[in-house]
């Protein structure tokens, strides 16, 4: 059996990149939006979302709305796959339930 | 753990067992979906309080034989409440999320037809009307018609945002309007708000509970 993916299987990123995956492929979320939902700190969320940026797990868009800027983030491919990866591994080390 | 419970940043870098980790994600991903969906219990009661304060008002209206026009502006009044405590709860729930270009697309289509259906049926109706049909038939027509479209536009919905709720919600309002035209007249609108109003109001009920149910594992 493989070693689980050591950029997921840490709490903090496990729920952020659990959150993600509730979205639609090609769906995005604000950064104050998925904070209010996963009820971190901002900072520990911005410390997390960076190491899953640098895994190229997570993307991250800015844009404007109106002179506002705002940050989207959204699972990439590699990060949708690595997770399903991931929960295909865990339920293997559990003997298959699902 | 909590419904959203506040990570520490001192151990949450540290990995638990697997039968813990895989239970975050199932808390996490359904701790989402309540927060995004929770509104869902709340519209269905007042789609439920809508349809049964709305068709008793008709039914009170042919027992009692106040002005028609009256029975049928609240019953107007009250859906439109309805749809737009809906379409409220619907921008809240999501805010901050930017949608893919297939999803606008599929929404936008789905929001016209509501529109573009309501006005053909209207036009339906007017046509039959037309050729004949009676104000007696209308009554039992234009409730049955539009509970039929409404649940298999809910049914549409369910299957397009995979959502069992929602499909028996749509089918429920079907089979509701399809019996309402076997009652006689006018019984047959305090079956609608009986069925269609207490019918929501268990849904939301049903619902409420499915959302504290905790997650397995």
């Amino acid at each position: 059996m493989d070693e689980l993916d050591p950029v997921i299987h840490a709490q903090a990123r496990l729920r952020i990149v659990s959150a993600l995956a509730t979205l639609d492929p090609g769906e995005s979320i604000t950064f104050p939006r998925l904070l209010e939902l996963l009820d971190m700190t901002a900072g520990n969320l911005s410390t997390h979302l960076r190491k899953l940026e640098e895994a190229e797990y997570v993307l991250v868009t800015k844009s404007h709305q109106g002179r506002t800027p705002v940050t989207y983030l959204e699972l990439s491919k590699a990060g949708r796959r690595a997770f399903e990866d991931y929960l295909e591994q865990l339920r293997g080390l559990l003997g298959g339930a699902s | 753990m909590t419904e959203n419970q506040r990570d520490k940043p001192l151990d949450d870098e540290a990995p638990l067992d697997p039968a813990a980790m895989l239970a975050i994600v199932e808390h996490q991903q359904r701790s989402i979906t309540n927060q995004m969906g929770g509104f869902v219990p709340v519209m269905t009661a007042v789609w439920g309080a809508a349809w049964l304060l709305g068709f008793g008002t008709l039914f009170a209206q042919q027992v009692t034989g106040f002005p028609l026009w009256i029975a049928i502006v609240v019953f107007v009044l009250l859906l439109l409440g309805a749809a737009a405590i809906s379409t409220v709860f619907g921008i809240r729930a999501g805010r901050g999320i930017r949608a893919s270009w297939q999803s606008r697309f599929t929404g936008t289509v789905y929001g016209v037809t509501w529109s573009f259906g309501s006005l053909a049926l209207s036009a339906i109706g007017g046509g039959l009307m037309y050729n004949g049909m009676s104000d007696a038939l209308a009554q039992h027509f234009y409730p049955a018609i539009y509970l039929f479209f409404i649940g298999i536009m809910y049914i549409i919905a369910g299957a397009i945002w995979p959502t069992v709720f929602t499909i028996v919600s749509g089918g429920q309002l079907v089979l509701i309007g399809v019996i309402s035209l076997f009652i006689p007249q006018p019984f047959h609108l305090l079956f609608l708000a009986l069925a269609a109003g207490l019918g929501f109001f268990v849904l939301a009920v049903l619902h409420r509970v499915g959302q504290k149910r905790p997650a397995r594992g």
